[in-house]
């Protein structure tokens, strides 16, 4: 085995190890720091919107699923982590989550004006901003008609990119590079200041001061390791964890017993964000696959009902997967995949103690999560609205999970809260998904009931931190990559001082 | 990928996606696919794929009293939908995660857009 020093490690490359690293080096360009991937080196020249290679993007192509089978979670294992291939949709956190948080955790330092200080801050360097109405796609313009016929508020989101081409999709890598993520973002600017990161790199374990690691061979076209492949052990001051909710969990499991850890919080509290995401079908033939896919969304139901509603579209493939069924009635539904809306239903889940990060006998992450009977009343309220939004839309057909009619058509209006209804909901069959994995290393006040300090460092060690989503001490309910982000920057400010 | 595997998961895709079953070269390029996504996955997610595929054609016995592979395509079609319906959920659960894989695989295939009108990668530079 062959080691190698640095001051400190990162371990991740998303938003949290990468934003870290950006303000850390920033005031201390003379610290040796690295940065482990265990993704590889891709770009935005490697990125070819064709579906089936890009999986390769992802842990286990796409296809990570929960232990019961119940959901699956997606999480990018590339350069940049899920940046590279989230849709750049950029909320603060609201206001009555941060509430919380300080009353309930003890995080009082995410006062408003650190945070808005914050993130006028981030929000400038990422290009943060609603995109012009002109750039609405007929998806977009459709989800706001429907809801206004409804009733129903709606919202322009925010966005992270410049100079976008509307290339329809963002959620297989970028191909201009105009979604600013970590890729285009804070990338550049730490390899500029010297930081080195080691891509293909597999964190095993950690003790302090000490990450053993695996390197494997760059996947062809990607750029080549810098190592040779073997095992290799990194020494260094201080360790930062950033490797994502499936991962930062798992990699603390993995090295409990060699801190000397007996924490029962690590990997809890896990929550998934579960999401659904639904098509209707229009008369005419709409723009859905061009155009930016998501420009608008309603938090109309988020106080009394718990969820959002999102506009948003996906390649063929994925879109098939969301429709009910499969045969021959599936495929000609995918024959009107050009006439396709797309609502995306996001519910916010509790932070549960059973819910959580676990270890197989071999170290490999277990997704151990139960779907609520909360989450379920939350994700049937949000498909009844979501579908009363497509016909509202004038959609000839509702293609719903959780209904006893496949595809719902226009006279069904009537009986909508009939039709979908719990006792058809079948998570067995129904696609529910996630994108938001939160917590499992909570940070909290109270050392029993958390995993990390109020600065980030995990409880009972010397030199180990977390700074990704993990750290969410319960859902933040809405797309999480700002609000990691603001805790990326506090771990830094504070790990320098 | 083992030639009576892939064999299998073709028949099962059949079901899936009908048209690969009179389209010799959809067939192809689908088994193409189809071998790119799986060799991606983590090694004990394929193993799982394996085993439920085995149990698709050990349940064939017990629910047909042929095998899977000598079944006729509406047999076939009959027998994937009663799994379908099967009591032990997590079965269910392996059987919509292959279907998933199905047409990711399926529908990643060029010659399929036309019918569905989708123009495809709209940078150019990466059609």
């Amino acid at each position: 085995m062959k080691n190698l020093n640095f001051d400190i490690i990162v371990v991740g490359s998303g938003v949290g190890g990468t934003t870290f690293t950006d303000y850390l080096t920033r005031k201390n360009p003379d610290l040796k720091i690295a940065v482990i991937e265990s993704g590889p080196h891709m770009t935005k020249d490697n990125f070819n919107q064709r579906e089936i290679d890009m999986t390769a993007l992802y842990f286990n192509r796409g296809a990570v699923l929960s232990k019961n089978l119940q959901i699956g979670v997606s999480a990018a294992n590339t350069l940049g982590g899920s940046s590279a291939v989230y849709t750049g949709v950029s909320f603060r956190p609201p206001k009555s989550v941060l509430k919380n948080w300080q009353n309930n955790f003890g995080l009082d330092f995410l006062t408003n004006d650190y945070v808005n200080r914050s993130l006028d801050e981030i929000e400038r360097e990422i290009s943060v901003h609603e995109l012009p109405k002109n750039l609405d796609n007929d998806n977009n313009v459709l989800f706001q008609k429907g809801a206004k016929k409804l009733g129903i508020p709606v919202k322009r989101l925010k966005i992270n990119t410049k100079n976008c081409q509307q290339q329809g999709f963002c959620n297989l890598g970028c191909t201009t590079g105009a979604k600013q993520s970590a890729l285009e973002v804070q990338i550049p600017k730490i390899l500029t200041r010297g930081v080195t990161i080691f891509c293909n790199t597999k964190v095993i374990s950690v003790s302090e001061n000490t990450i053993n690691t695996i390197v494997t061979d760059a996947p062809k076209g990607t750029k080549p390791n810098i190592l040779e492949n073997g095992t290799y052990q990194f020494i260094t001051k201080k360790i930062v964890l950033a490797a994502g909710v499936l991962n930062t969990p798992a990699i603390l499991l993995r090295s409990a017993k060699k801190l000397g850890l007996n924490n029962k919080n690590i990997g809890r509290y896990l929550t998934l964000h579960p999401a659904f995401n639904i098509n209707g079908i229009h008369p005419k033939s709409i723009s859905n696959f061009k155009g930016f896919p998501k420009t608008v969304y309603s938090d109309h139901f988020s106080e009394n009902d718990n969820f959002y509603l999102e506009t948003s579209f996906y390649f063929p493939g994925v879109t098939a997967k969301n429709n009910p069924g499969f045969g021959k009635k599936h495929q000609d539904i995918m024959k009107d995949y050009h006439k396709m809306m797309s609502i995306l239903i996001l519910a916010h889940d509790k932070a549960e103690f059973h819910n959580r990060i676990a270890i197989d006998k071999n170290g490999n992450t277990i997704v151990d999560y139960t779907i609520s009977d909360q989450s379920k009343k939350t994700l049937i309220k949000a498909l009844q609205q979501a579908t009363k939004i497509f016909f509202a839309a004038k959609c000839e057909k509702v293609m719903v999970p959780a209904s006893n009619k496949f595809p719902l058509v226009r006279e069904d209006q009537k009986d909508i809260e009939k039709i979908i209804s719990k006792k058809y909901l079948n998570f067995y069959k129904t696609p529910l998904s996630s994108a938001h994995p939160q917590g499992g290393a909570r940070m909290g006040k109270d050392k029993n009931k958390s995993v990390c300090d109020l600065f980030g460092k995990v409880y009972g060690t010397k030199s180990i931190y977390v700074c990704d989503a993990s750290l969410f001490p319960t859902s933040v309910k809405v797309n999480p990559y700002e609000t990691v982000m603001l805790l990326a920057k506090w771990v830094a400010e504070n790990i320098s001082n | 990928m083992d030639p009576h595997f892939k064999q299998n998961i073709i028949l099962f895709a059949e079901v899936i996606v009908p048209e690969i079953h009179v389209n010799d070269s959809l067939k192809y390029a689908f088994i193409k696919n189809f071998k790119q996504v799986f060799q991606g996955l983590e090694k004990e997610s394929a193993a799982k794929i394996k085993l439920l595929i085995k149990l698709i054609e050990n349940l064939s016995y017990i629910y047909n009293f042929k095998s899977f592979e000598n079944l006729s395509n509406i047999e076939r079609e009959k027998y994937i939908n009663k799994l379908f319906q099967f009591p032990v959920g997590k079965i269910v659960g392996g059987l919509t995660g292959l279907r998933s894989l199905i047409f990711i695989s399926y529908y990643s295939i060029a010659d399929i857009w036309p019918n569905i009108n989708y123009d495809g990668p709209i940078n150019s530079s990466v059609k």
